[in-house]
């Protein structure tokens, strides 16, 4: 029988009566009502998707000799450590400074022209545009849990990447939809993830 | 437009567009706002501003709300306060009046929202706008914050509604109404609450970073001291502007104005513009009384009584310096301002407008003699008299602080904006200090005062689920806390509720065929590196840099005090890679602990917190074995996989570690799976186990399973003095190791006889005492009992306990005590169950 990988919040997919099907070799929600709604929602104003399908390396020390090529992205958090992200797993050797994290963080993508506003009532961080570009990543607290977030825009709309230890996912995910209620904020599957990221 | 409606103590009061819900009260006819908090004076409208507890009243259930300046809504209920001080506790007439409700879970909306500005000005005023306007520049965003629901400042007028309308059109200028600062912090940061009248009470908790700050935060006006000077119908001078200008209602008939005579006769002019005749013009010193049955109706002088049924106070103006104070910058009296001004402040904090005393002149602050009488309230938040204060500085407390904490005088809502003036005057003047000399209270935030439900902000807690989380909740869980973590206590599918039941069946599960727990929140550390060893063997009583490949080896971390910290197993992964478990809810410390040691060793060594990505479940029992062999083509037999040693392979198709442990006796495999394969996983456990009737069991049965082979639980069986020697760790005792944390503490230790030791015992009745029952032996304290359970295996109950080596030796009789009853008891050493320990190596 064939493994199923679940995300840590596919009890919150289920509830929302996501389709549920299988990407990247995870059980993750296609869609909640229709693509084409959940993508207007999120550029109009904003929404949250599950990324925890994202393969995630972690960087101690010196290894910033690192390449990667697209779609993977490398994001310094400090000079000493820096983190990969790529929807694909990709090859790396072996060693003590480089640590497979794919299962030890949930991702959840908050996209949209209100992403900030949602932010701004959970984290102390500064995440105003001219204080976290676009590519940069912050080790911060969010919602009461420690958090990694990565900017990472899409066609000029802006977007984070927010990652937490998966025993806590489920409860960021519904701080950013408690936060996000003002703004109208909803979940938006993995068609739609697509579409958003141009990978579509 | 639809009409205003809302409840005033159960009877509708109409409001127009505009109206405050005190405007509304008033001008429906309310005099009366409420009762004196001590006293049960009869309060009505002051200060409409926000400064004083006259108007304050009960809105949908939220206390001591001020009314003048709360908007009125439809549907609003409000209910008076304190008539039952007023009238008797026990009088009928009180029960007329709907009672309050009871404080209960609020419907209120509380957020946060934390935001950066590099320039904040506080005050929407004139003097506010225009330091907005000359804030703004490319390099930053600026922030205007107003207490009111419009800028303007008091009474608008050309000039500040042309800059309202810059300031609402300038895109560098982000615009707070509804807005109050109630805090400035280090680090320039300003603590505001923003209040949303749209939906029923929702309040936001802005933290506000500033680079520079500009408080023209302006001055308020404050009341005078004389005999009745509290009675309803006795307001300030902006209060009457007020109800007169922005709420088009007239006061009253007959006035007197009390003050300097350039403020008198400003005010005259807009009294008798609105109909109302000024019978006197008085200067507060001339004032023996004001008189009136529950509203004033005269002024009463030394020659003359006037006859009135308004007294309009022209107060002196307080600069609004309430921020500053907070900073510690100290106030300095100016005798040409008649005020007390912010002196030396941060570069990166300034004042402006009346805040900083510009246009403040108040003549010499006046008391009649009355101020001193029992009737003349300088505090009316605590009902504190003038004559109070002369008692308490007549007591030898003339400091304004002992004054303060004596007469509780300024410690209530208004936080002293009514009755610093002229209680600092008072003071001078009776203990013939100088204003100067006197000074004022320190001011803390915050003021004005905030609720706590905005302080606690959206009431969501974090929790930590184990990827197993929701096949628990479908077996019927008990769910039980264990800090932020969801552990299922015990299963329940059938929700028959019997706790005792349940578990049992769970025991009878591990005990005679097989169980499975899932331990997924229990602290998983990867220590590799060149140096991984060298660090274990620093932190832990044993050796592991000698520890072979495949093994496992369970150790106990100690402080330099020798005290145990946490323990749990490290297994030999790799030749520079080691895994480690921990107690759940201990993985931080562990992590921080290894992390500060390999520093201060210089040590090549990474350590990674894999706790979230790794599910783990623990398959316990005589028939364990023959469940996994379904899931696995892992040869399992003790030869070729002997106790505390682990194998990776595949289990149900998901690559696995699997480690040969056992917590609670029975043969068992820890099986350790990448977290998003951990359902899937359990799943497949369960299934296999059908054939033997497996059992998911929760924590409480494990409890019993492990108090019955005498394993300590770090946190429960120790406490924050325990060292290994008297938790009866007898491996320690070699010490042969070289150096470690704790080695010259447990050396020393080992010299000297325990104080206490950990021994098992046995209850002789069938009561079951609660952990942490003291020990009692010969009629005085000699310990306690850390974990007490009901042993099927013995039929009796059974427990652990810290007694002194008195009581340690096996047979000695102890008694428990809980609640006032005894429950005898005697030691014993050996374990309870398969002493020999052959049931885990089957």
């Amino acid at each position: 029988m064939e493994a199923q990988r679940q995300s840590a919040l596919h009890r919150c997919h289920l509830e929302a009566q996501a389709q549920l099907q299988t990407f990247f070799g995870w059980q993750l929600p296609a869609w909640y009502t229709y693509p084409s709604s959940e993508l207007e929602a999120v550029r109009a104003s904003v929404g949250i998707s599950d990324a925890s399908y994202l393969f995630k390396l972690d960087l101690r020390g010196e290894a910033g000799a690192l390449q990667v090529a697209a779609p993977a992205r490398l994001w310094q958090l400090t000079p000493a450590h820096a983190l990969i992200t790529s929807p694909l797993p990709i090859g790396f050797a072996a060693s003590a400074s480089v640590t497979n994290v794919t299962s030890v963080f949930s991702a959840i993508l908050l996209a949209g022209p209100k992403s900030r506003e949602v932010l701004q009532k959970l984290t102390t961080l500064n995440v105003r545009e001219d204080a976290m570009a676009e590519g940069a990543g912050r080790q911060t607290r969010l919602a009461h849990v420690n958090a990694t977030i990565l900017r990472s825009d899409c066609a000029g709309l802006p977007g984070f990447l927010i990652l937490n230890t998966r025993d806590v996912a489920q409860h960021v995910w519904e701080a950013l939809l408690h936060a996000g209620r003002e703004f109208g904020a909803r979940p938006f599957g993995m068609v739609a993830q697509q579409h958003w990221m141009g990978t579509a | 437009m639809d009409p205003i409606l809302f409840q005033w103590d159960g009877s509708p009061v109409a409001a127009e567009p505009g109206d405050t819900v005190a405007s509304a009260l008033y001008r429906s006819g309310v005099r009366t706002f409420t009762y004196s908090y001590q006293y049960g004076r009869p309060r009505g409208l002051l200060c409409l501003n926000g400064n004083c507890p006259n108007c304050m009243v009960n809105v949908d259930g939220v206390p001591n709300v001020r009314s003048c300046t709360t908007p009125a809504r439809s549907g609003l209920k409000v209910l008076s306060q304190n008539q039952n001080v007023y009238r008797g506790f026990d009088s009928p007439a009180v029960k007329r009046f709907l009672p309050a409700p009871a404080l209960a879970e609020s419907e209120h909306h509380y957020e946060h929202a934390y935001l950066q500005f590099e320039v904040v000005v506080v005050g929407g005023g004139q003097r506010g706008l225009e330091a907005a306007l000359a804030a703004v520049s490319p390099d930053g965003q600026v922030a205007l914050l107003e207490k009111e629901p419009a800028l303007g400042g008091f009474l608008p007028n050309a000039v500040t509604q042309k800059l309202v309308a810059e300031v609402q059109a300038h895109p560098g200028i982000t615009v707070f109404v509804n807005s109050s600062c109630f805090g400035l912090y280090e680090g320039n940061l300003l603590g505001v609450v923003r209040i949303d009248y749209a939906q029923p009470h929702g309040e936001t908790l802005l933290h506000l970073r500033a680079g520079t700050i500009v408080v023209a935060t302006g001055a308020y006006e404050t009341q005078f001291l004389f005999a009745n000077n509290d009675l309803p119908g006795i307001m300030l001078s902006t209060a009457v502007l007020r109800l007169l200008h922005q709420h088009a209602i007239v006061p009253g008939k007959r006035s007197v104005l009390i003050g300097e005579p350039d403020r008198c006769v400003a005010m005259q002019s807009h009294l008798t513009a609105a109909g109302i005749e000024v019978v006197a013009s008085l200067p507060v010193t001339s004032v023996v009384s004001a008189s009136g049955e529950g509203h004033v109706s005269a002024v009463v002088t030394e020659t003359v009584t006037y006859e009135a049924d308004l007294v309009v106070m022209c107060g002196p103006l307080v600069p609004d310096v309430g921020l500053l104070a907070q900073t510690r910058s100290p106030l300095r009296w100016s005798p040409e301002n008649g005020a007390f001004l912010a002196e030396r402040m941060a570069t990166s904090v300034s004042l402006v407008g009346a805040a900083a005393g510009e246009s403040v002149h108040n003549q010499t602050y006046l008391l009649p003699p009355s101020a001193q009488s029992t009737d003349a309230i300088a505090c009316l938040c605590m009902d504190v008299s003038g004559h109070d204060v002369a008692d308490t500085i007549d007591a030898g407390m003339g400091h304004i602080e002992l004054i303060k904490r004596f007469t509780k005088l300024g410690k209530s809502a208004c936080q002293g904006r009514m009755c610093q003036m002229a209680t600092v005057h008072l003071c001078a003047q009776i203990s013939g200090q100088t204003i100067a000399q006197v000074g004022t209270t320190v001011a803390r935030p915050p003021t004005p005062p905030v609720t706590l439900g905005v302080l606690a902000g959206m009431r969501h807690h974090p929790v930590r689920r184990t990827p197993m989380h929701d096949q628990h909740d479908q077996l019927g869980a008990v769910w039980m806390d264990m800090g932020e973590w969801k552990r299922p206590r015990y299963y329940d599918p059938a929700g028959t509720r019997q706790q005792d039941v349940c578990v049992e069946q769970e025991y009878r599960a591990v005990r005679e065929r097989a169980g499975i727990i899932d331990v997924s929140t229990l602290g998983k550390i990867e220590v590799k590196g060149s140096d991984a060893g060298r660090l274990l063997d620093l932190v832990f009583t044993h050796r592991f840099s000698t520890l072979p490949l495949g093994r496992v080896r369970y150790s106990v971390l100690c402080d330099e005090l020798g005290i145990i910290v946490d323990d749990g197993t490290i297994s030999r992964m790799d030749e520079q890679r080691y895994f480690l478990t921990t107690t759940t809810g201990n993985v931080d410390f562990v992590q921080q602990w290894l992390e500060w040691w390999a520093a201060a060793g210089g040590m090549a060594v990474t350590i990674t917190n894999l706790t979230a990505g790794l599910a783990s479940m623990n398959l316990a029992g005589p028939l364990a074995r023959s469940v996994l062999a379904q899931l696995t083509e892992c040869d399992l037999s003790s030869a070729a996989f002997p106790y505390m040693e682990w194998r990776q392979s595949s289990v149900a198709g998901v690559a696995a570690t699997m480690m040969r442990i056992g917590f609670v006796g029975e043969t068992g495999w820890e099986i350790v799976v990448g977290a998003e394969y951990g359902s899937h996983l359990w799943q497949q456990v369960l299934h296999a186990g059908a054939s033997v009737n497996l059992r998911p069991f929760g924590v409480e049965t494990q409890r019993v399973l492990r108090l019955e082979k005498k394993h300590i639980i770090v946190g429960v069986d120790t406490d924050a003095l325990s060292n290994p020697f008297e938790t009866g760790m007898t491996w320690v005792a070699n010490l042969d190791k070289a150096d470690f944390i704790g080695r010259v503490a447990l050396a020393r230790i080992k010299q000297n006889p325990s104080e206490r030791t950990l021994v098992g015992f046995e209850l002789e009745g069938a009561a079951v005492p609660p952990d942490g029952s003291p020990i009692v032996f010969a009629g005085k304290p000699v310990g306690y009992a850390t974990s007490v359970r009901f042993s099927w295996e013995k039929q009796k109950v059974i427990g652990m306990a810290w007694v002194t080596p008195a009581e340690a030796m096996p047979g000695t009789q102890i008694t428990l005590r809980s609640d006032a009853v005894d429950y005898p008891a005697h030691v014993v050493e050996e374990v309870f169950y398969d002493p020999a320990g052959q049931r885990l190596k089957l």
